[in-house]
C-alpha cells in the first residue's frame, strides 16, 4: 500500500509499451511489493529478457498476435459447447503458443510455455499449419457427402432442388454442432495449459515491455540493502524529458540519505522535484520497475507517504491545510502502528501560520524518525527546521552568484544550479527570494520596498 | 448537370450493365437514401451476378450504433445472401447466427454494440446479416484486411437512412439506392433524388488547394492565393454578412443550411471534405447558387448508378417505368429498377 500518487509513476507506466492484451492487464493491475524476494525475481526475469529486448522483433512479431482467449477459457472449462469463433482462438491461440515456444527455446522456467500441439492436433486435422477454423469434412464422415448435395442443390434451377438445400443446411449445422460439441469435450483436458499459457504470456509480454524500457530510459536494477537510500545519478525521467525539449540537461543527483534528511534551498531552486524524483524511484522499484539512475541502493517499505503539497488536498475537498493533516495522520499511524515507512514531506506546516507551521514541522521530524524501520525526508523553506540536530542536512545549491555578476540578461534558469549537496554547519537560510524576483521581471520600485521592509524586519541577520 | 446519359431502350442490356459498372471497381459501397429503398436488393444482386470460385468478392457494412440499430432492424432484417465463396466481415452476434458453413479467418478487436468483427469465408450459399464496425477507421481496416484475404473486390453496405459519413473515406464508388419509401408521390421522390445526386456529384477542387486544407482543423477558413486565414473555430460562430465575394471558403466541419445561407455571397467557392459532410436542404442551395456561388468537395467519390426500388413498405406501388424516364432524363448517370434486376 502506497499514497505516492503524484510523483510521476503514472508516467512511467504509460512508457511501458506493451504487445498483448494480457500485458496491458497485468500492467495496470500490479502490485506495490513489499518483499525484497519478490521485487529480486522481477528483476531477475527483465535480466533473463535483456538480450531479446535488445533485439525484440522475432519475439514481437509473434506475441502480438495472440488474443486474449480468458472469456473462451472460461466457458470451457464451464463445459459449455464452444461456437466456431471460440475454437478458432483456441486453436489460433495453440498455433502462437508453438511459436513463441519454439523461438524461446531453452529459456528460464517462468517463460517455459507447455506444449499445445495437441490441440492443434484436435483442431487442425488436415494439419494445414493455418490460423483460420472451420468444421472440415474430415471431422464427421457425414460431412463430405452432405456437403456435395447442399452445392449441388444449391446450384439447381429447379424449385424443389432448392427447398432441399435448406433441409441438408440444416443437417449441416446439426452435424456441425455435434462436432463441436465433441471438440468441446476433448479440449476440455488442456483448459489448465491454456491457462498456463495465457498468464505466462502475459509475464512475458509485461517483461520484455519493462526490458525494452529499461534500455530506452537507461534504468538500472538497484542493490536491496538493508536501511540504504543512496544513489549516484538518479534523475527524474519526465522532467529530464521536458528539459530536453528546451535543450536543457537534467542536473542529477548523487546522494547517500540518512534516516532523517531535511533539504533547504531557495525558491525555484528544485527541492520539490528533487522529493517527488525521491518519491518516484521508491514507488518504480516496489513495482518491480528499474530506477532511473546509475547506480543505486534502496530498501522496500511497507508503506511509501509522499505529501507533494499541491491539489491533492483540493481534489478532496480538503483546504489545503487540511490535506496536510490527512497525510501526517497517515505516516503518524503508520510509525506508531510499528510498520516501517518511508515519509516524504514538501514543505509541512506552511499551510497554517507561521508561529504553529514550523512547529508542525518540528514534531513531524522528530515523531517520524521514531519508527525504527522508518525513514523521512522533509524540505523546507522554516529557518527552525534547524533546531531539529538529528535530521541529515542537504542543500540545493540555489543561485549561482559568479554567473549572476557575469553574464546579464539571461533566462532565470542559467544562474540556478540544481544540485543537492550534504552541508555540515549551515550558516544562514538562503535569502534570495528578492533576487530571484528581479530575474523574473519584478518592478524595481516594488522591489525597493521589500528590501526596505528586510531591513525594519526582525529576522535581519 | 452534364455527363453520359443512358437510353432505356434496350433494358436486358441496361441490366447486366450495372454488375458490369460495379465490377470495375475495387471497393463499391451501396448506399440507401432511405430504409426500404431496395438496398439489400441491389447488393444481393451483385453478389450473385460477380459472385465464382476464381474471383473473390467480400461484403461488409457500415455498422449502426446501438440504439439505431434495433429502430432500424425492427422493422427491417436485412440479410444478405451470400454465395459459396464470398468472404464477409460481421459482428460475432450475427455470424452466430446464420445458416450455413463458414471458415473463421479472423476476429478482430473493432468492437460495435454487437461484438468483435469476424472475417470468414462462406463454404455455401446462406443468408447472413452483414453488420460492420460503425468506427469509420475500423472499417478501411476492415476493407484492407478484407482485401488481404484475397478479395478482388468489396461492396460496403451503407446501411443508414442518413448517407453514411464512412462511404467517401472507404469506398472508390457508390451506388446510389432510393425508391418509394422516400416518398410516395414520384413528383417528390425525383426531386430529393435529383438534389442528393447533385451533392454526391460536386465537382472536386484543385488537387493543391485540396491538400492545403487537408492539413487545416476544424473551422470555417479562407483558402486562396497565398491567403490561409481562420474565419470562425466553427460554423456556429460564424459571422453572417462577410465580404467573401470571389473568395475560396473551406468550412472543414458539417456544411448545413445555416451555414450555407450565412455564407451565401456573390461568387463565393465553398469547399467540403467530401459529399457526406453536406447536409443542405434544396432551398439554401437554390438561393446559393443563385447569387453566384459553387460547392466543391476535397475528395469526390464516383457515383456509379441510381437504383430505384418503386415499392414502399406500406405496399405502395408507383408506376416504375415513368419513375425511371423522369430520373434518367435528368441524372448524369444510368438509373436501374431493381425489381426488374430482381426478376432477371
Amino acid at each position: 500500500m502506497n499514497l505516492s500518487a503524484g510523483c510521476g509513476f503514472e508516467y512511467i507506466k504509460g512508457l511501458v509499451e506493451t504487445f498483448t492484451p494480457m500485458g496491458r492487464k497485468r500492467l495496470y493491475g500490479i502490485s506495490f511489493l513489499t518483499e525484497r524476494s519478490r521485487i529480486e525475481e522481477e528483476y531477475d526475469r527483465q535480466e533473463d529478457m535483456k538480450e531479446i529486448a535488445a533485439n525484440p522483433d522475432k519475439v514481437v512479431s509473434i506475441i502480438s498476435r495472440f488474443r486474449d482467449i480468458s472469456a473462451t477459457l472460461e466457458n470451457l472449462t464451464a463445459g459449455a459447447v464452444l461456437d466456431e469463433v471460440e475454437l478458432f482462438e483456441i486453436k489460433s491461440f495453440a498455433i502462437w503458443n508453438e511459436k513463441l515456444r519454439e523461438r524461446l527455446g531453452n529459456c528460464p522456467g517462468w517463460m517455459r510455455l507447455p506444449d499445445l500441439s495437441a490441440v492443434l492436433g484436435l483442431l487442425d486435422p488436415e494439419k494445414t499449419g493455418l490460423e483460420s477454423f472451420y468444421i472440415s469434412d474430415l471431422f464427421d464422415e457425414s460431412l463430405p457427402e452432405l456437403r456435395r448435395k447442399i452445392a449441388q442443390s444449391q446450384r439447381s434451377d429447379d424449385q424443389c432442388e432448392r427447398q432441399k438445400a435448406a433441409d441438408l443446411l440444416e443437417m449441416n449445422a446439426q452435424v456441425e454442432s455435434k462436432v463441436r460439441a465433441r471438440l468441446s469435450k476433448e479440449l476440455q483436458v488442456f483448459s489448465d495449459n491454456l491457462s498456463l499459457s495465457l498468464n505466462r504470456v502475459g509475464d512475458i509480454d509485461l517483461t520484455l515491455a519493462k526490458a525494452i524500457l529499461n534500455a530506452r530510459l537507461k534504468l538500472v536494477r538497484p542493490s536491496i540493502v538493508e536501511d540504504a537510500f543512496a544513489f549516484e545519478g538518479l534523475f527524474n525521467p519526465e522532467v529530464a524529458r521536458v528539459l530536453s525539449e528546451k535543450n536543457k540537461v537534467f542536473q542529477s543527483y548523487s546522494l547517500s540519505l540518512r534516516k532523517s534528511a531535511l533539504v533547504i534551498g531557495g525558491n525555484m531552486t528544485g527541492k520539490s522535484v528533487f522529493l517527488r524524483t525521491l518519491a518516484l524511484v521508491q514507488t518504480m522499484f516496489q513495482h518491480g520497475f528499474f530506477v532511473p539512475a546509475e547506480k543505486a541502493s534502496l530498501t522496500p517499505y511497507d508503506r511509501i507517504v509522499y505529501y507533494s503539497g499541491d491539489h491533492q488536498s483540493f481534489e478532496n475537498g480538503l483546504s489545503s491545510f487540511a490535506g496536510e493533516v490527512e497525510f501526517l495522520k497517515e505516516a503518524v499511524g503508520i510509525v506508531s502502528r510499528g510498520e516501517r515507512g518511508l515519509f516524504l514531506f514538501d514543505e509541512i506546516g506552511k499551510n497554517t501560520n507561521p508561529l504553529e507551521g514550523p512547529a508542525f514541522l518540528l514534531a513531524a521530524m522528530e515523531y517520524l524518525s521514531r519508527g525504527n524501520g522508518c525513514r523521512a525526508v522533509f524540505s523546507s523553506h522554516y529557518e527552525e527546521a534547524l533546531e531539529n540536530r538529528d535530521a541529515q542536512l542537504l542543500m540545493v545549491r540555489g543561485l549561482d552568484h559568479r554567473k549572476l555578476s557575469s553574464r546579464k540578461r539571461r533566462e532565470i534558469s542559467f544562474y540556478i544550479d540544481h544540485t543537492v549537496q550534504e552541508i555540515d554547519e549551515f550558516s544562514g537560510f538562503p535569502r534570495e527570494g528578492t533576487v530571484i524576483a528581479r530575474l523574473l521581471g519584478m518592478d524595481d520600485d516594488f522591489l525597493k520596498l521589500v528590501e526596505k521592509h528586510l531591513d525594519g524586519g526582525k529576522n535581519e541577520k | 448537370m452534364t455527363g453520359r446519359r443512358f437510353s432505356s431502350s434496350c433494358k436486358s442490356e441496361k441490366v447486366s450493365h450495372l454488375i458490369e459498372l460495379a465490377s470495375l471497381h475495387p471497393v463499391v459501397s451501396i448506399v440507401g437514401m432511405e430504409k426500404n429503398t431496395g438496398k439489400t436488393v441491389v447488393l444481393n444482386h451483385l453478389i450473385n451476378g460477380l459472385s465464382n470460385e476464381s474471383d473473390i468478392t467480400a461484403i461488409t457494412s457500415v455498422g449502426l450504433e446501438g440504439e439505431r440499430y434495433d429502430q432500424v432492424y425492427l422493422t427491417e432484417k436485412p440479410e444478405i445472401t451470400l454465395r459459396r465463396g464470398n468472404l464477409f466481415a460481421t459482428s460475432e452476434k450475427d455470424f452466430r447466427s446464420r445458416q450455413f458453413p463458414a471458415v473463421v479467418l479472423d476476429v478482430r478487436d473493432f468492437r460495435s454494440p454487437l461484438g468483435r468483427t469476424v472475417f470468414a469465408k462462406a463454404l455455401s450459399d446462406g443468408k447472413v446479416i452483414v453488420s460492420g464496425p460503425s468506427i469509420v477507421d475500423y472499417l478501411s481496416q476492415t476493407v484492407k484486411l478484407l482485401r488481404e484475404f484475397g478479395a478482388r473486390r468489396v461492396f460496403v453496405d451503407s446501411s443508414t437512412s442518413r448517407l453514411s459519413p464512412g462511404s467517401p473515406a472507404v469506398a472508390d464508388a457508390i451506388i446510389l439506392a432510393t425508391g418509394a419509401a422516400l416518398s410516395v408521390s414520384p413528383v417528390e421522390l425525383v426531386r430529393r433524388t435529383i438534389h442528393k445526386v447533385k451533392i454526391i456529384t460536386l465537382p472536386s477542387v484543385e488537387k493543391k488547394t485540396g491538400n492545403r486544407m487537408e492539413v487545416l482543423g476544424n473551422g470555417v477558413w479562407i483558402v486562396d492565393g497565398s491567403d490561409t486565414k481562420l474565419l470562425a473555430a466553427s460554423s456556429f460562430s460564424l459571422e453572417p454578412g462577410l465580404d467573401l465575394s470571389g473568395r475560396t471558403v473551406y468550412v472543414n466541419g458539417s456544411l448545413t443550411s445555416m451555414t450555407l445561407r450565412k455564407l451565401t455571397v456573390p461568387g463565393v467557392r465553398l469547399v467540403v471534405r467530401d459529399f457526406s459532410r453536406i447536409f443542405v436542404d434544396e432551398e439554401s442551395l437554390r438561393s446559393f447558387e443563385k447569387v453566384g456561388g459553387s460547392i466543391n468537395v476535397i475528395r469526390r467519390v464516383r457515383l456509379l448508378a441510381v437504383t430505384i426500388n418503386p415499392v414502399s413498405p406500406s405496399g405502395y406501388s408507383l408506376r416504375s417505368g415513368q419513375l425511371k424516364e423522369m430520373l434518367e432524363k435528368l441524372l448524369p448517370v444510368p438509373v436501374f429498377n431493381i425489381l426488374e434486376e430482381e426478376n432477371r
